[in-house]
């Protein structure tokens, strides 16, 4: 293994493989690769069968710059000895790779689809702690009907709502629109999660992207700013008691039955006041969230390492297959990269990497980075 | 010089049958697939270098039809000649 191997190390092997003495095996290889330049020298070609063709092609004379100077030169005609394997000896060395074959993929695949992996890491990251929070978050609001960023219920809710606040306060209005937007968007996201479309992962890449953002906005308004809420909250009762306008109270019995107008009067206040509070950190939030995920991204990409830097040293343990479980997820599992399953394949000699069966016992070998 | 012709010259040189020579070299040939396939890089003084080398995956695209393909990574044998070799073969022009 990665071992560099000079002429008498040859020999020797030789000299072990074809039951010859060192002596002989020393000055056959000798002969052979002298032979080999002798042939170059006459033909310019060379064939050894199993290994490969040795070439000598020419190169044409060509005018290049001096990168330095701008001085143009020209470089001249010379020959190039090439190699080209043999079929035999690329399939051998390929083989741990044999089983791959090229694939088609269609426009929206791309490289960057760690990226979204991490975007997806990041979600799922989030949504305990946001899913904690909207628990806070109902016990504190005195009510358990309007959880605004959530029920299709509450969405009814929110144009007559926005009435409301229309007609006490402008100035929210225009704050209004942004957060109704990623309601809508919410929802088909909780749907799509669950079937998962592989193509499609581009473009919810941004929806990711803009859910993690909301749910940490979320969180930390919940952690940061209640305390400010509950004062707000006094003064917003204030101006509930002051305004006790018909139209809207008629509208928003209409769309939720069972809370008192006064109480979803008070509700309307509250969220737009959440919402001006959310929009105020908002800056603020927008850029850390942006930084920490860059962090983590760059983070990612430096312990991704490539598959070829490891080298398999050892078992390291064994594995019972369960139903529905891939190499990918195994590898995932074991070295927290799925990237990494083609060694569980190799070092298993698994004929195809889809042979895998539930109740099948596999070896996970253990990685070493290499050098 | 093809592998035929190769194999009688060498019997010549080294003394011995074609069949012997034959064996021989099929024997040696086995011994450097096998060190490559293990990773290991093969340094030939005066001749070269023989190592094996890592192609990442890329995708491709077909001009013609425009079908994207996901070609996947693989492992190719290699030689690097030494310099020497290459000023021999260049001093003649």
């Amino acid at each position: 293994m990665d071992a560099k191997l000079n002429h008498s190390d040859l020999s020797s092997l030789l000299a072990k493989e074809a039951g010859i003495t060192m002596a002989k095996a020393d000055s056959f290889t000798k002969a052979m690769f002298d032979l080999v330049i002798e042939g170059l020298e006459q033909d310019g070609i060379v064939k050894i069968n199993g290994l490969g063709t040795f070439k000598l092609t020419d190169v044409a004379s060509r005018s290049s710059v001096n990168v330095n100077t701008g001085e143009k030169f020209e470089i001249k005609g010379h020959k190039k000895l090439t190699f080209t394997p043999a079929d035999t000896l690329k399939d051998n060395v390929n083989q741990p790779f044999a089983m791959f074959e090229p694939v088609e993929v269609d426009e929206t695949y791309s490289d960057d689809e760690d990226v979204s992996e991490n975007d997806d890491l990041a979600v799922e990251e989030n949504e305990p702690a946001d899913t904690a929070s909207q628990e806070k978050e109902n016990t504190e609001v005195e009510e358990t009907v309007a959880e605004p960023k959530e029920e299709a219920v509450a969405e009814v809710e929110e144009p007559k709502e926005e009435d409301a606040t229309e007609t006490e306060e402008p100035k929210e209005e225009v704050v209004q629109p942004r957060p109704a937007e990623p309601v809508m968007v919410h929802v088909p996201k909780k749907e799509k999660k669950a079937v998962a479309v592989p193509e499609k992962k581009r473009s919810y890449k941004w929806l990711y992207i803009t859910l993690s953002l909301l749910l940490v906005i979320a969180a930390l308004y919940v952690l940061h700013i209640t305390p400010k809420d509950t004062a707000a909250v006094a003064e917003n009762e204030t101006l509930v008691v002051e305004q006790p306008t018909d139209a809207v109270t008629a509208a928003t019995v209409d769309a939720t039955s069972g809370a008192t107008p006064q109480e979803q009067e008070l509700v309307a206040t509250e969220e737009s006041l959440e919402v001006v509070a959310a929009e105020k950190e908002e800056p603020e939030e927008y850029k850390f969230v942006m930084t920490e995920e860059l962090a983590s991204l760059d983070l990612k990409d430096i312990t991704l390492a490539d598959t070829v830097m490891y080298a398999i040293g050892g078992e390291h343990a064994e594995h019972k297959v369960v139903a529905n479980e891939t190499l990918t997820r195994i590898a995932l599992k074991y070295y927290g990269d799925k990237k990494l399953w083609p060694y569980i394949v190799k070092y298993n000699s698994l004929a195809r990497p889809d042979a895998l069966r539930k109740g099948m016992t596999i070896k996970i070998p253990e990685l070493r980075p290499r050098k | 010089m093809n592998n035929k012709e190769f194999i009688t010259k060498l019997a010549k040189k080294c003394n011995m049958t074609v069949a012997e020579a034959t064996a021989n070299v099929d024997a040696f040939v086995n011994v450097m697939a096998d060190r490559l396939k293990d990773n290991d890089q093969l340094n030939i003084s005066g001749f070269g270098v023989l190592e094996v080398k890592m192609r990442k995956e890329r995708l491709s695209v077909n001009p013609k039809t425009g079908q994207r393909f996901l070609v996947p990574p693989k492992i190719v044998p290699s030689f690097r000649p030494s310099n020497k070799l290459k000023d021999k073969f260049n001093e003649r022009g």
